[in-house]
């Protein structure tokens, strides 16, 4: 899941990376998202297997431009919600590291089923 | 810092039943409300340790509970105090793009399993009082 989620994120032309990967000399890009992946459980256990697995990733987005760290996020919750991911409100503020930037971040699960 | 609210589903209808045994309903709130301080307070106090470095951060835990009320709800007052120092609180808990979110920290908060203790220390409360209430 975690790659399908990059995947949908990297079709914003922005780059994505996973939180905390930016080494301390690293520049921020002007613009870019990273995920984290903060759960994964498991459920509806039959014959004692489970046939679900609910994925749960933080999305943040990063941006100089404070309204576009507000509207990407939003189209990013919009393009997630259209491939089977369920988005849990319109997003909170999260810290950055540079005063340059401002960042946003939505909570995401996607419910996979087990073959 | 957080607020967390004395809630859980069917509670108005506990509350009802209460008041009909005679109980002392905001007295319960309360116990409830303070069981609830004392269970986020050890697990942040724990999940915060490993991040010491001046101490600032940890020494900005609310060491009291504050119970507040509004009409008939109560909340309690819970977590780093941000303008004492506990700044530093957020961004461990979310991370940046520098730094790995530490979900120790956040789920002593917000966690599914933090969740679930404070629904039974809070029903647990109400329903003491209520055993409280018919005995006497």
């Amino acid at each position: 899941m975690k790659k399908q989620l990059v995947a949908l994120l990297r079709t914003f032309n922005f780059p994505v990376f996973q939180q905390g990967s930016l080494g301390d000399d690293d520049i921020y890009p002007t613009a870019f998202f990273t995920y984290w992946n903060t759960e994964t459980d498991d459920e509806s256990f039959y014959d004692n297997q489970n046939h679900r697995n609910v994925w749960m990733f933080t999305v943040n987005f990063y941006c100089t431009n404070p309204e576009l760290t507000n509207t990407i996020l939003l189209e990013a919750r919009e393009l997630l919600k259209n491939n089977g991911w369920i988005v849990i409100g319109k997003g909170y503020d999260v810290p950055s590291d540079e005063k340059s930037h401002t960042g946003r971040a939505i909570d995401v699960l996607y419910i996979e089923r087990e073959v | 810092m957080s607020r967390i609210k004395f809630e859980f589903d069917a509670l108005s209808e506990y509350i009802r039943q209460l008041e009909q045994a005679g109980g002392a309903v905001k007295e319960a709130v309360e116990k409830g409300l303070v069981d609830t301080f004392d269970i986020v307070t050890k697990q942040a106090k724990s999940a915060i340790k490993p991040h010491r470095q001046t101490g600032i951060t940890e020494d900005s835990l609310r060491q009291n509970p504050e119970i507040l009320w509004k009409n008939d709800s109560a909340e309690v007052k819970v977590g780093f105090a941000i303008n004492d120092g506990g700044l530093a609180s957020i961004f461990l808990m979310y991370g940046t793009p520098r730094m790995q979110p530490d979900r120790k920290l956040y789920n002593a908060f917000y966690g599914a399993a933090t969740k679930k203790k404070i629904m039974e220390a809070q029903e647990n409360a109400i329903f003491d009082e209520f055993e409280r209430a018919i005995a006497r």
